[in-house]
């Protein structure tokens, strides 16, 4: 099944310059894809337009094989959750546990189902040990983490990561991803999208797509995308180091077969 | 010359249930003209290191010499008009698009040209230059700072130092919240200063950017120096218990080594130098 499909969608915030132009792709269960590219490349009119938070672009956009509409919005809110770029705009509880109870609370969860709710995803995320913390105390990362957590506990069917690592540190960065990743071993109807800088963590995605001045520049599997290396530079994104190093590795004439789509599986073909 | 800290204690809130010892015996040497990086988990001290090199705090103990000016403990083995050694230390706050004050740009960057006996017009013409050094032409000039995109205020932030000419540059965190290419942008500028001569002092998370633009990495923990060396040495340590992220390159590295394909640390600083010395090891094999 499709969980977002996008036909032929173009957008302009002034009528003039576009901002989305004739960009299609689809989605489907249980698959995590990554949007990259730099700003202005339009990945953020992109999640606007997905979230809803944008109106008036030529185009259909499908989510769960419903058209996106004013109509439609509010029922497919619900089987949507969003982790935002800034830590600090969206820690809303006093602490950890409150914060994680907040969305539970509007969905009027009874109060004896919220505790463990509260726990089963605070444990998922690594922050059971944080429960009575205050935000104060808390890292960025850390705090992406508990807002993931309160993402999960919605039940979400459509997680959508908007550039949610963008202000954390290297550290922050690699939880956040590893947090990904383990969401969709756990859960494996989960579908991510997640909109991002971070080459590292898209090149961990099962899709890829690179967004360059409103257009769909490539798109496929990360080992697909990242083997464009020249054309990924001559529109300023970085490669993931495996692609670097299989790229350096091509130069000195060791030819690194297909199907090596991570680290260790390198290291494993060069000691043979 | 060249900064010296000579086993320089801080603490804060003295003797109050709220003391905090921050550094606890500080002792390093930061040489003229040198890029020094300085690493360590939150809160082990890297700030407030920073802060001692442009006197905005003194030691409790010991004392830090920034050029000819003398910030000890000791009050009389202090300069005199300390604060004046900000005329040569330019620092670099995290997200300094924060403090960002004037209505146009050209008036906040000349804020500090002025401010340390500039004429007006001195000033405006140093500003102009700083900020064609970070890369804003003329029709950001009379511009309001406040409505430019994130990364332009910063290098609005930046230029406002390097109008002053500082001869020694600390930056503290200065690609956070930037995109790879802002970020990347942002350190060639900083690489550029310092072929100019200018000491850089940076304060970061990124071992990425240490790799490629620190010749020297001061790493602290608990509020000690732990370890001063080149970053290519560092990295082929256990850094992971000082909760530093081993560079990729130097993860990859181990991982071979602990296969059993074991590489020359020396001649590795890059992509590319891995791959040569992957494929010459290779050849020995064969």
């Amino acid at each position: 099944m499709k969980i977002i499909s996008v036909n032929n969608l173009s957008f302009s915030y002034d009528g003039e310059h576009p901002a989305i132009k004739d960009v299609s792709f689809d989605v489907e269960e249980g698959s995590y894809v990554a949007i990259i590219g730099h700003n202005g490349s339009g990945k953020s009119t992109l999640a606007k337009i997905l979230m809803g938070l944008l109106n008036g672009y030529e185009g259909e956009v499908k989510l769960f094989d419903t058209v996106l509409s004013n109509q439609s919005i509010t029922a497919l809110r619900k089987r949507i959750g969003i982790v935002f770029q800034n830590p600090d705009n969206q820690f809303v509880g006093s602490t950890v546990a409150d914060d994680i109870a907040f969305g539970l609370e509007n969905h009027e969860v009874p109060h004896e189902e919220m505790e463990g709710i509260i726990h089963q995803y605070a444990s998922e995320v690594g922050m059971i040990d944080f429960l009575d913390h205050e935000p104060e105390s808390l890292s960025g990362g850390q705090k992406q983490r508990v807002a993931i957590a309160g993402v999960l506990a919605m039940k979400p069917d459509l997680v959508i990561f908007d550039e949610a690592t963008a202000m954390l540190d290297p550290k922050g960065k690699r939880e956040i991803a590893d947090i990904i990743l383990k969401m969709k071993q756990e859960n494996p109807k989960l579908t991510i999208l997640s909109i991002t800088h971070d080459v590292e963590e898209a090149n961990r995605a099962d899709e890829v797509l690179v967004l360059n001045d409103g257009q769909l520049f490539l798109s496929g599997k990360p080992s697909e995308v990242f083997a464009h290396g020249k054309e990924l530079r001559e529109i300023q994104l970085d490669s993931p180091f495996l692609a670097m190093l299989i790229e350096a590795l091509k130069k000195q004439g060791i030819d690194v077969p297909q199907g090596i789509n991570d680290v260790e599986k390198l290291e494993e073909y060069l000691c043979r | 010359m060249p900064i010296t800290f000579s086993n320089v204690f801080y603490t804060y809130n003295p003797k109050t249930p709220l003391e905090n010892a921050a550094l606890n015996g500080v002792d390093l040497t930061i040489e003229d003209g040198s890029f020094t990086a300085i690493v360590g988990r939150t809160g082990s001290g890297k700030s407030t290191m920073v802060q001692m090199i442009n006197a905005l705090l003194s030691p409790s103990q010991g004392e830090v010499v920034v050029n000819e000016f003398i910030n000890a403990a000791d009050k009389k083995k202090r300069t005199k008009k300390l604060y004046k050694v900000r005329g040569q230390v330019g620092l670099v706050f995290q997200f300094p698009e924060y403090q960002l004050f004037a209505d146009t740009v050209e008036k906040d960057v000349a804020f500090a040209p002025k401010n340390f006996g500039l004429k007006e017009e001195e000033a405006l013409e140093e500003a102009h230059k700083a900020l064609r050094e970070v890369g804003l032409d003329e029709s950001f000039d009379k511009r309001s700072p406040f409505e430019l995109s994130g990364g332009e205020k910063r290098r609005v932030a930046i230029a406002g130092i390097l109008a002053f000419h500082p001869n020694i540059l600390v930056v503290d965190e200065p690609t956070a919240g930037l995109d790879p290419r802002g970020a990347f942008q942002m350190m060639e500028l900083f690489e550029k200063v310092h072929k100019a001569g200018t000491t850089v002092i940076l304060v970061t998370h990124d071992m990425n950017i240490v790799l490629r633009y620190a010749d020297r990495v001061l790493v602290v923990d608990n509020g000690k120096i732990v370890r001063s060396s080149d970053p290519e040495t560092l990295f082929f340590e256990d850094i992971e218990k000082y909760s530093l992220e081993t560079p990729l390159l130097y993860s990859f590295v181990k991982g071979l080594s602990k296969r059993g394909f074991p590489l020359d640390p020396g001649k590795i600083h890059d992509v590319d130098s891995l791959a040569a010395e992957i494929a010459a090891k290779k050849g020995d094999k064969r």
